[in-house]
């Protein structure tokens, strides 16, 4: 799997590159700026970006949206955007396009390796990553906005929270020391509850998932 | 200030002087009524007594009005003497011996008072030596060269002639002196005061000419003495109705006293060019200028910063300098023609430096003013300048250096042959450091909000929303990028810090937070539907946010009625 990254703090492009290195990933180019990710990607187009969302020159947004236009000029190209903070609108704009391969995760997550390598891997295949931070948000405005994930049971609410951020079946089964039939019985009663139609793939039921959560709290016009 | 306190400073001076004219009025009402009753006894003189009363009350009425309505002139007054003049020289019709006597001294006054009022218009006050000599010598020939005529006895008829010749021609002379200085005066008025002082001056000098000439005129012509001494009662009569038209309408109007002008000024917003029209308009004199001293140039300027014409080559101009604690300020440029009395361009003086040195304060006190708000906002803007460099730093060097730690801690865990129990430590050391590190991330967050930086206030504000715990709602309407980073950071504190008390303080079940521009200033309001009772000084925070608002140039309102909700509300200023 061929990989850049787009970091501007040099250790942790580093670090980051020897990571994903030791796992058997390529990286064939890392960027310091989004200009420059941008103009990797165009040169080697990889399977997965990896990219910061603060970078030079303005400091702001620009690793997401760099991603984005990643996203949009090469589809089928998975992004994983890492940051120090994470909200609830770029999970949203990432996700937007409804195609998966997309990750959004707190920098910090980089530290657990062994769960940030599969992670990646899931992205890179088609599936999510969301942070447990992003989720969380995402839960409990659904569950105030007086939304079905208020009807949910506290395992149920788990499991939930697990599959928004993207796991598949047999992880959740392992974290919560459940068997996996029990995850799918869960899983099955949370799609009732929210009248969603059953998918036979794991991707695109995850994100039918987490846009139900995400329209459930309610848009404030922002912006 | 407003109209009602400029009439309550008027109205003592205006009731004073309307008492002290309702008394003349009264006074000659009942002199003229004495002399008609006295009059009636006579059935022959009659009809002269009426006339002469009508004329004086003709004369005083005028004299009232004009004083009444300019009090700043003195023609008013001048006219009330002319009346008391005609009345004196009326008394001579009575038949009663004392006023006889009293009339044949007093017959001629009114025309020295005719002559005093043509060279005192407008201002009721003699200016020039010449001017003053020849009112005087009119008054010894109307009063002193008339003594022969009532001291000498009737039958000494060559010496009586002689003394009538002398009183004429000294009277001629007069008439000679005050022709050549009216006439100079007319050369040197401008077009609109010519429209004015002409008729004037023609009626009031043919008025005195004709009456001595018409007894010796007319006889031949008109054969009743009656009708002479109407023709002439009618000229005489004219005489305060043309001054008091002058007076009223030439455009030498003195509408006030130098106190209402100062009431004046004080309650309209004094611009310089209010300043003038003000003095101009008190004084009656429309040519009136004030000039500034500009002291770095040395020369009077105009309102308009622009060079003040000189007053050379002018011999009429006059100016009196307008000084602050003995330092020069200004002047005033006035026609001294038009404004007789330099006192009362000297009481306007002080009234204009009372009016150009609250303008200096007034303009002194907003310039520091707006100093002290510049400094304050330069406080605030470095105190968030402060921040965001550390929490840059934080950012950049210890957030990233806590993810390698914890990297490098995780790897020591997954090494090849590692023992159970030190990956087990490795693994704990890894989310100790995770730990720190969200720890710092709070930290970093609370100092420099991502959102805020990222995308700006409705982002920022739509994060802390979502991540509050309770049912809070945004509405944001408005342009992140019209927002400088010191307002749009204040009003994210204020948002968060409202939203903190409504989570620990209020009680509330449901907030709502609301962001809109009206008019170059963003409005923030946060309401919540809790108990209320919330204070900006009793440590919520918002105190400092107050004095953060305050700096900026905001307005913060707090409205939490025990029992009804709170509801924060904060206008700051911002580029739209």
């Amino acid at each position: 799997m061929r990989v850049v990254i787009g970091e501007d703090e040099v250790l942790l492009r580093e670090g980051l590159a020897r990571v994903m290195a030791g796992d058997g990933l390529e990286v064939v180019a890392t960027a310091g700026t989004a200009g420059e990710l941008e103009r990797e990607v165009a040169a080697h187009r990889p399977d997965l970006v990896v990219t910061d969302i603060r970078m030079p020159p303005t400091h702001s947004d620009e690793g997401l949206v760099a991603a984005l236009r990643i996203r949009r000029a090469f589809p089928g190209t998975a992004v994983m955007v890492l940051s120090q903070h994470v909200q609830r609108r770029y999970a949203t704009e990432l996700l937007d396009d409804h195609s998966g391969g997309v990750g959004y995760l707190l920098k910090q997550r980089i530290a657990d390796v062994g769960t940030f390598l599969t992670d990646l891997r899931r992205v890179a295949a088609g599936g999510t990553a969301l942070d447990p931070e992003v989720v969380a948000v995402l839960l409990s405005r659904a569950a105030r906005a007086g939304s079905r994930v208020g009807s949910l049971t506290p395992r149920q609410l788990e499991v939930l929270g697990l599959m928004a951020e993207g796991r598949s079946n047999a992880h959740i089964a392992t974290r919560l020391g459940l068997s996996e039939k029990a995850v799918v019985q869960h899983t099955s009663r949370i799609y009732d509850a929210f009248a969603l139609p059953v998918d036979a793939d794991d991707h695109r039921r995850v994100l039918a998932v987490v846009r139900y959560l995400s329209e459930a709290g309610g848009s404030p016009t922002a912006g | 200030m407003g109209a009602g306190t400029v009439s309550r400073m008027r109205l003592p001076r205006s009731g004073a002087r309307r008492a002290a004219l309702s008394l003349v009025a009264v006074f000659a009402l009942l002199l003229g009524v004495l002399q008609l009753a006295v009059g009636a006894a006579d059935p022959d003189a009659s009809l002269a007594v009426t006339l002469f009363t009508i004329v004086f009350w003709v004369w005083a009425v005028a004299g009232l009005i004009a004083w009444w309505r300019r009090p700043g002139s003195g023609t008013g007054v001048l006219l009330l003497v002319g009346s008391v003049a005609v009345f004196l020289s009326g008394l001579g019709n009575l038949g009663l011996p004392v006023a006889t006597a009293f009339g044949a001294v007093f017959a001629t006054g009114i025309f020295a008072v005719t002559v005093h009022l043509l060279h005192a218009f407008p201002s009721g006050r003699l200016r020039g030596r010449l001017s003053v000599a020849t009112v005087v010598a009119c008054y010894v020939v109307a009063l002193v060269l008339q003594a022969p005529l009532y001291l000498l006895p009737a039958d000494a008829g060559d010496v009586r002639r002689a003394a009538e010749l002398v009183q004429f021609s000294a009277g001629l002379c007069v008439m000679v002196a005050t022709a050549i200085i009216l006439v100079g005066r007319l050369r040197s008025a401008d077009r609109a005061h010519l429209r004015v002082l002409l008729p004037l001056y023609l009626y009031g000098t043919l008025a005195v000419l004709a009456i001595p000439l018409s007894t010796v005129v007319l006889p031949p012509l008109v054969a009743d003495p009656d009708l002479i001494g109407l023709v002439q009662l009618a000229v005489i009569e004219g005489i305060p109705i043309v001054f008091l038209l002058g007076v009223l309408f030439g455009g030498y109007a003195t509408t006030g006293e130098t106190e209402a002008l100062s009431a004046w000024l004080g309650a309209a917003e004094s611009s310089r060019a209010a300043v003038a029209v003000a003095l101009s308009r008190s004084l009656g004199d429309e040519s009136l200028r004030v000039v500034y001293w500009a002291g770095e140039r040395s020369a009077f300027v105009g309102a308009d910063g622009a060079d003040a014409p000189t007053l050379d080559g002018d011999p009429h101009r006059r100016r009196q300098e307008v000084h602050v604690d003995s330092r020069l300020i200004g002047a005033i440029d006035y026609d001294s023609r038009i404004v007789g009395d330099p006192d009362e361009v000297l009481r306007a003086a002080r009234v204009l430096a009372v009016a150009l040195d609250r303008e200096r304060l007034t303009a002194a006190v907003l310039a520091t003013n707006e100093e002290l708000l510049h400094s304050r906002l330069r406080l605030v803007e470095t105190a968030d300048r402060e921040r965001t460099r550390i929490a840059r730093d934080l950012h950049d060097g210890l957030q990233a250096q806590l993810v390698l730690l914890a990297l490098e801690a995780q790897q020591l865990a997954t090494v090849p042959g590692v023992a159970a129990t030190t990956a087990e430590a490795a693994t704990g050391l890894r989310r100790r450091i995770d730990d720190s590190a969200a720890e710092l991330r709070r930290l970093v967050h609370g100092l420099l909000p991502s959102a805020l930086v990222e995308r700006g206030l409705s982002a920022a504000a739509e994060d802390l929303v979502d991540r509050l715990d309770l049912n809070a709602t945004l509405d944001a309407r408005i342009d992140d990028g019209d927002l400088d980073p010191v307002t749009a950071r204040t009003a994210y504190l204020i948002v968060a810090e409202a939203l903190t008390n409504a989570v620990k303080h209020s009680g509330a079940d449901r907030v709502h937070v609301e962001l809109s521009t009206d008019r170059g200033r963003l409005v923030i309001v946060i309401a919540d539907d809790g108990r209320g009772g919330a204070r900006t000084d009793t440590g919520t925070g918002l105190e400092g946010l107050a004095n953060r608002v305050d700096a900026l140039g905001g307005v913060l309102v707090l409205d939490s009625p025990a029992g009804e909700g709170t509801r924060v509300r904060v206008e700051l200023p911002c580029e739209s």
